[in-house]
């Protein structure tokens, strides 16, 4: 019994020393045309992925911790279907809703020229409105039908770290990642000629990162921020995702970190095209940071 | 453990673990291997005789242990005996075994012990792995061998443990003895050069994301390069073969990765020609046109521009508004949903025991192909001695319901000027002046009982349109078409280059996309441009299955049963017929 106390607290203070916890992004707000719709807001959420609809859904779920679990109630205002078919959803501190076009099988509702526009739910009124178009290098075309892809909300500076790879093509890397003021909505560029799929800012060892997936390769990126989200210094590599999963060919799709800094990568097949996977193939890698090796540590997939 | 393994799969197991020892899969370990003959038939033989063996016994388990007095055996039979297994074993509607196979019985590991149990000791406890080959997954279970009680036992979907020294020695001998591998490697690996320092071979992990099979990739160094070729143990083939620079840490090498690589750099990226009997053609992969033929030439007489599939579009007819519209075309940097995945085909057109030509094959596939909602598409061009040709496109299912119809749209652009375009109608030909469309239904009345469309050209030849009226012997039942007649234009661009989806999925009447471009313009004397679509009705009734697939259980594992709809006019040239 002796033996198993002290390896418990050696396991314990091994944990403590090598895995900080990380400081989470909360400053999700919660949309007041959630409740203004009927439905449950514990249970609600907007998605961008629900069968037979295009553009988004607000869905009250069965069960708020299980995605796939029964619909209690799905909604959806006339004014949703303007994005498009959509992709990333990011809730601002504010409860505004930033939504992203992201063309699904065909290019019908998904106009080129639209691609690269951030559309956006009042918190209030929750009609759906274009909220800022980045303008294009290049349009999308028949090699890349895409422009904005990944977002993150940044909680210090109530920013919208956007990724788009709007006119790269299979020679042509035109990606950038955009940070923008959502109050003003004025924006910089953080990366260039870069293809990126995802984007999160966090921080380790009191360092601001963005961490970004790129679209190319299984791999995980990130680079120093000033406290004004420029980048500072040489990117690094952070996490390889390469071979492995069910597929070993899966993108970090999106990034996020929970309260105790654990990251999850949510990684699917992506090779700019427009193939539906009926079943959606994504895994869910989790991470934790090791202070003492400097390096992300994968503890689970799912 | 170690008593049942000879001293080469003991150096096949180290193999394998200094290999997985890296990590990071795609990682190029190099180990000279022991010369060894392989005898690959031999092998696949032995193989062969064991499944079959496996499937026909009450639990369908391909054993790793045999002797009974083994500890291992002991393990091996608790673990088998879980009555939770049962699922695995039969499936459930056909009552077909499944195939499995325990790959690893060893004690259990420290990381094993959290899953359980204060009582299971490394002494007493071991770790048995099982593949299930039908449904891609692995059992992993923790017996007691003390309690003969199993601890624990979890099924892990797409998943697939390590292989064991028999299969890696059954991959490498299938590899170094496949056509596809020794032209790669410009030469037959000899087992005896394999221990040459510039020569050596190591067995890495791989991925077969697209078939679902159990996929190794032995790996064999030449030079600063070496050459990954993925073999696929549940079908006992290689899958594919590509080349890699000796230390870097580059992306893994997968099916998929290796499939699309070949697709885009042999067919997307290049124009590629045939000169076969008498027909001339280049040809080359769209990103969302499909197989495109273009300057296409018979007995050295110009036939077409070109000839491609611009979309699919798929309705269901309970659901107003429901369906697909979707492009094929290449696997990467493409908008296309349905994607080429294997190289196009040219064979032997044969018809009733005579070659009358040949055909260029194209299939296109999606994801979780063929599960609910998903589709395939084939285009097979047949080139016949006699001048006729035949653009083919069919639906290999399965779609969303049985109650759906797929609309494909093929562009036929004919070369040169034709002269004037007539329609029969009313039992005589009638010249079409102006872009317009026509639907083929049951009062259509044809030529001959076939023949549709005349088109006479400035040079005195032309064509012949045959209906498909379900004549041709294909399978097909008729296809309700709709033609479409337009004007070409070279100064600007109606469907000539590749054009993003044309219409939507569910319209169903003429407005499937090519009506955009009839703006009553003169025919006379222009180059035409025909816009074939046909209407296909889907059906999953036993007997009557139509672009239709299901996946059945043979020898083990799920294969995909088809039932296209093939579709297609015939062009026959004027001189053979009139």
């Amino acid at each position: 019994m002796e033996f198993r106390r002290i390896r418990k607290s050696f396991i314990l203070i091994f944990l403590l020393i090598n895995f900080v916890n990380l400081p989470a992004q909360t400053c999700k707000g919660l949309a007041s045309f959630i409740a203004k719709n009927g439905c449950d807001p514990s249970r609600a959420a907007i998605s961008s992925q629900e069968s037979k609809y295009r553009g988004v859904v607000l869905v009250e779920l069965e069960n708020i911790n299980d995605l796939t679990s029964r619909r209690t109630k799905i909604v959806q205002d006339p004014s949703w279907l303007m994005v498009g078919y959509a992709g990333t959803v990011i809730t601002a501190r504010s409860g505004d809703v930033f939504v992203l076009p992201k063309a699904n099988v065909n290019m019908l509702y998904n106009e080129p020229k639209d691609q690269n526009t951030i559309y956006c739910i009042d918190n209030n009124s929750g009609k759906m409105s274009s909220w800022l178009s980045i303008p294009m290098i290049k349009l999308p075309h028949q090699q890349n039908a895409t422009g904005l892809l990944g977002a993150c909300y940044d909680c210090d500076l109530d920013a919208l770290i956007v990724s788009t790879i709007a006119g790269s093509s299979q020679n042509e890397e035109l990606g950038k990642v955009y940070a923008i003021d959502v109050k003003t909505k004025k924006y910089f560029q953080i990366l260039d000629n870069i293809d990126i799929i995802s984007t999160l800012t966090g921080r380790v060892n009191r360092e601001k990162r963005l961490y970004y997936g790129l679209a190319r390769k299984s791999e995980i990126w990130s680079i120093a921020l000033d406290p004004f989200n420029k980048p500072i210094g040489e990117a690094r590599m952070e996490i390889n995702l390469d071979g492995l999963g069910p597929r070993g060919d899966d993108k970090a799709r999106k990034i996020r970190m929970d309260q105790e800094g654990i990251l999850k990568v949510f990684g699917t097949p992506f090779y700019y095209n427009l193939t539906a996977p009926v079943i959606r193939q994504e895994t869910i890698y989790t991470y934790q940071y090791n202070t003492v090796s400097k390096r992300w540590v994968l503890i689970n997939m799912r | 453990m170690k008593t049942a393994l000879s001293k080469h799969q003991q150096f096949i197991t180290n193999l394998i673990h200094l290999s997985l020892s890296f990590g990071i899969i795609g990682m190029i370990s190099c180990q000279s291997i022991e010369n060894k003959s392989y005898d690959r038939n031999k092998l696949i033989s032995l193989r062969k005789s064991k499944i079959e063996f496996a499937l026909k016994q009450r639990m369908p388990v391909i054993k790793l242990y045999e002797d009974s007095s083994l500890v291992e055996y002991k393990a091996q039979e608790i673990a088998l005996s879980d009555p939770k297994l049962s699922r695995l074993y039969i499936e459930e509607n056909s009552k077909k075994p499944m195939l499995n196979e325990v790959f690893s019985v060893s004690n259990s590991r420290p990381s094993d012990l959290v899953l359980n149990q204060k009582n299971c000791t490394s002494k007493n406890c071991y770790r048995v792995e099982v593949y299930n080959y039908a449904v891609n997954g692995m059992v992993i279970s923790i017996v007691d061998l003390i309690s003969k009680s199993i601890i624990s036992s979890e099924f892990y979907p797409s998943m697939q443990p390590d292989v064991p020294p028999h299969l890696a020695e059954l991959a490498i001998a299938i590899a170094i003895e496949d056509t596809s591998v020794i032209h790669a490697y410009d030469g037959k690996i000899e087992p005896g050069k394999i221990r040459m320092e510039a020569t050596k071979t190591a067995l890495n992990r791989t991925k077969c994301q697209r078939s679902l099979h159990l996929c190794v990739a032995p790996t064999f160094v030449k030079g600063d390069k070496a050459l990954w070729a993925i073999v696929d143990l549940t079908e006992l083939k290689v899958a594919g073969t590509k080349w890699t620079s000796v230390g870097t840490t580059g992306m893994a090498i997968t099916e998929r990765i290796f499939q699309n690589k070949k697709i885009m750099e042999c067919y997307c990226e290049v124009i590629n020609h045939v000169q076969k009997e008498d027909w001339n053609f280049d040809f080359t992969l769209t990103r969302t046109d499909g197989l495109k033929i273009s300057t296409v030439k018979y007995k050295s007489k110009n036939y077409f521009n070109s000839v491609k599939l611009m979309d699919w579009h798929v309705s269901y007819s309970n659901t107003e508004g429901f369906g697909y519209s979707d492009a094929i075309g290449c696997p990467e940097y493409s908008n296309a949903a349905v994607i080429a995945i294997e190289a196009p085909e040219i064979k032997a057109l044969i018809k009733n025991s005579d070659t009358i030509g040949f055909e260029l094959i194209q299939y296109y596939f999606s994801e979780g192909w063929p599960t609910p909602c998903s589709y395939n598409y084939a285009q097979h061009y047949e080139f016949y001695r006699d001048g006729s040709f035949r653009p083919i496109v069919a639906s290999l299912g399965r779609g969303c319901g049985n109650n759906g119809t797929y609309r494909p749209v093929t562009r036929i652009s004919f070369a040169g000027e034709t002269q004037s375009t007539e329609c029969y109608e009313n039992n005589s030909w009638k010249s079409w002046k102006n872009e317009a469309w026509t639907l083929q239904n049951e009062s259509t009345n044809y030529d001959q009982d076939k023949y549709l469309f005349k088109l006479k050209k400035t040079d005195g030849s032309g064509f012949l349109l045959e209906a498909n009226k379900g004549q041709f012997g294909d399978g097909g039942r008729g296809d309700h078409a709709y033609y479409y007649f337009t004007k070409l234009h070279p100064d600007k661009d109606e469907g000539e280059m590749d054009l993003p989806t044309l219409g939507p999925c569910c319209n169903i009447d003429y407005k499937q996309g090519p009506e955009k471009f009839i703006d009553n313009e003169a025919l006379e004397n222009s180059t035409l441009v025909l816009w074939y679509v046909p209407q296909l009705k889907n059906d999953n009734r036993k007997g009557n299955e139509y672009c239709w697939a299901e996946s059945v259980l043979e020898n083990g594992v799920y294969v995909p049963k088809v039932y296209p709809c093939p579709s297609g006019l015939k062009i026959v040239p004027l001189n053979i017929e009139n």
